[in-house]
């Protein structure tokens, strides 16, 4: 028996319609019963690339089988450059940031993936400071979802650079127990899903304990600061919370279904040239 | 005896990046200061570093030792500026973190219901 499921949307682009498309997608899938699922996407005229990563953490179901089906042209092409559909074209244009599942335990293999898409490769060229402020925060995202989200399903990364627009993007999602979960659990309070995003990605919040005997909290806020000093943008959905962040502006909504686990997208001004310093010299014999 | 902690040596390469790596620092840290010895840490040929790897070689340092004591035995050589700032404020968190956890969580909480 073969179900036949229909993504409705146009386009899945990186933005709060772009997430509910993913999450009804999501949502649907959960409904069939184990076996094969065919996902009809004739509708579909555009995806962003790095919109792959939620969308294999979106679709990936125990026990069924999913095909997408009707893809446009130029999509399919898309999703083949990038790695998503197993076959890999080349990539003339070198905008492409391949598209990768990582177990939890895959850090090696995830520095590797860092080190083959974001160094000494024709992406943007961007100043030594940009570079390492950028992978400091692609490694600190990895870090966060193998401490925090127990994922079983594994760990999806993609990215994109849009040369016309000068801006990089680079997404990490996973199938963990998502951040309102962690943060209900900590906080030992009911709140809204965007709520919960909203206060993990605040000042130095973190749901680690004294007794965990490490501390925590610092990575999000300096990547938040890193992409405000830059001029990027912040995305994360999670359950049913989607919560962004550009510049002073910070936004928060609810989406029509739960996305499972959590997604973390960061945009990067690929063609800032400032330098970055995270303060003023530092005194190294004043440190402790 | 001073004791040597080369990061690239310890890491394996150039990335002082996860949580893993950064509990194998630790542990080679907490060795030598229950021992009294000086440590040296060298971020020589260090190339990229995340404060998850910081927090656990050193913040949670905080945890078990007195500050006076790692200030007194912990020294740090080789680290470039930015690797120096974000230690800095690895070393200030992990002290707020561990100094008054009870007004630390009560002051995440109050912000909550701002």
């Amino acid at each position: 028996m073969r179900a036949v499921l229909q993504i409705n949307a146009s386009r899945i682009e990186t933005d709060e319609y772009g997430f509910a498309s993913l999450a009804r997608i999501h949502a649907a899938i959960e409904q069939e019963a184990a076996g094969e699922v065919h996902v009809d996407c004739s509708r579909l005229q555009w995806v962003d690339a790095n919109m792959c990563a939620p969308l294999a953490a979106a679709i990936i179901a125990p026990e069924r089988r999913i095909r997408l089906q009707k893809l446009h042209p130029s999509i399919a092409a898309v999703l083949q450059k990038n790695g998503f559909l197993g076959e890999v074209l080349e990539d003339t244009h070198g905008t492409t940031i391949r598209y990768q599942q990582f177990d939890p335990t895959g850090r090696a293999e995830f520095a590797a993936y860092v080190e083959h898409n974001f160094r000494g490769k024709g992406l943007p060229v961007m100043s030594i400071g940009l570079q390492r402020e950028f992978r400091r925060s692609i490694f600190e995202l990895f870090e966060n979802a193998v401490a925090h989200s127990n994922t079983r399903l594994g760990i999806f990364a993609c990215g994109q650079f849009f040369p016309k627009k000068h801006r990089l993007h680079f997404c990490l999602a996973d199938r963990g127990i998502g951040i309102p979960n962690s943060v209900r659990g900590y906080l030992g309070r009911a709140l809204r899903a965007s709520e919960a995003i909203d206060w993990a990605m605040t000042g130095q919040n973190t749901t680690r304990r004294v007794e965990d005997g490490v501390p925590g909290g610092l990575g999000l806020k300096i990547m938040r600061d890193f992409i405000a000093q830059n001029g990027g943008a912040i995305r994360v959905a999670s359950e049913d919370g989607f919560w962004w962040v550009r510049g002073e502006d910070v936004g928060r909504v609810t989406l029509p279904a739960a996305f499972p686990g959590t997604v973390v997208d960061i945009e990067i001004n690929a063609a800032d040239t400032k330098m970055y310093q995270l303060a003023g010299e530092v005194d190294p014999t004043a440190i402790f | 005896m001073t004791a040597t902690i080369n990061l690239i040596e310890t890491v394996g390469g150039p990335l002082a990046v996860s949580s893993a790596d950064g509990s194998s620092v630790h542990d080679r840290i907490a060795e030598a200061l229950r021992r009294g010895e000086p440590v040296v840490l060298s971020f020589a040929g260090v190339e990229d570093v995340t404060s998850a790897f910081l927090n656990a070689a050193i913040g949670q340092l905080y945890g078990e030792f007195d500050e006076a004591l790692i200030r007194e035995h912990l020294r740090v050589v080789d680290a470039e500026g930015d690797q120096l700032a974000l230690l800095k404020r690895v070393v200030d968190r992990a002290k707020d973190f561990f100094r008054s956890p009870e007004t630390y969580n009560a002051a995440l909480t109050g912000a909550l219901n701002e």
